[in-house]
């Protein structure tokens, strides 16, 4: 599994990753260009290994991909540059293959994690946040939050059935 | 062939959310990696919600620095970690205070 992974990966690196450095080259600084081709095929290389399942039009996939990338970057830079949103919302060298209903879904995943995690009960909330996002381990936790390390197992369970709930609910 | 029904579907999951809460808590001892890796690769559903969880995971680097998710972070941190007083309820209260006492004072 983790051999055909790499495979299809490599391929596609070699397909696809000049076209991609030159859909990156207009809206970015050049500085940026090399990781997010990178951060691409690291997705892709998780959504292979996730659906077990082939992958029938890869370009159409890996622009997708790029384009939600340059999306949710652009929330964390949105203040910065006029000009990046504006090229954010010109279309060219993206193949027409890619519907806008799919090039939306990372956007709409972002949000439903962020609304799940932000909405769980506090306490779940806080065990799951500061072993996610502080590096806090579980032990850590148990200390500060003055519980056994049982409860924040309990707690992160619970936080991480409440999002996926969330996810798979909306969807 | 089997069908897979929507309980099917939450077992999974719940067991999935259990091995994975196991093994980041570092309590598994060798005999329970056994009996997560026997569950793993018991079928292939199992498999796949597990992998769900792992990514699951790693898309939350992709939201860890979103606003609401910062502010969020900040309010735990001041609700649960440290003495508990956060700088921002400091400075209310002092504020508070300060604007309480004028306000006596000029009253």
């Amino acid at each position: 599994m983790i051999n055909y992974c790499e495979r299809v990966i490599s391929t596609w690196m070699n397909e696809y990753g000049s076209g991609l450095r030159r859909y990156f080259a207009p809206r970015v600084n050049n500085a940026d260009i090399d990781d997010l081709v990178q951060e691409v095929f690291f997705q892709l290389h998780l959504q292979v290994r996730q659906q077990d399942t082939e992958i029938h039009n890869p370009q159409s996939y890996i622009f997708t991909v790029a384009r939600n990338l340059l999306i949710s970057r652009s929330r964390h830079q949105k203040s910065k540059s006029r000009t990046f949103q504006d090229a954010l919302e010109y279309e060219f060298e993206i193949p027409d293959v890619i519907s806008p209903e799919r090039a939306v879904i990372g956007m709409q995943e972002y949000r439903r994690v962020v609304k799940a995690i932000v909405g769980l009960p506090p306490r779940a909330r806080a065990a799951f946040q500061f072993h996610r996002f502080e590096d806090m381990t579980y032990q850590d936790i148990a200390e500060q939050m003055n519980i056994s390390k049982e409860s924040v197992k309990e707690l992160i369970h619970r936080a991480l059935v409440r999002i996926r709930q969330v996810m798979e609910d909306e969807t | 062939m089997t069908l897979q029904t929507h309980s099917d579907h939450k077992t999974q999951r719940a067991a999935a959310t259990y091995w994975f809460n196991e093994l980041r808590s570092g309590d598994m001892n060798e005999q329970e990696q056994y009996w997560f890796t026997q569950w793993l690769c018991q079928t292939r559903e199992n498999c796949l919600a597990y992998r769900q969880m792992e990514c699951d995971w790693a898309c939350f680097d992709a939201i860890a620095e979103d606003a609401a998710i910062l502010a969020a972070r900040e309010e735990d941190r001041n609700t649960f970690l440290g003495n508990g007083v956060s700088c921002v309820t400091l400075f209310a209260a002092t504020t508070g205070q300060a604007l309480l006492s004028a306000g006596l004072a000029g009253g």
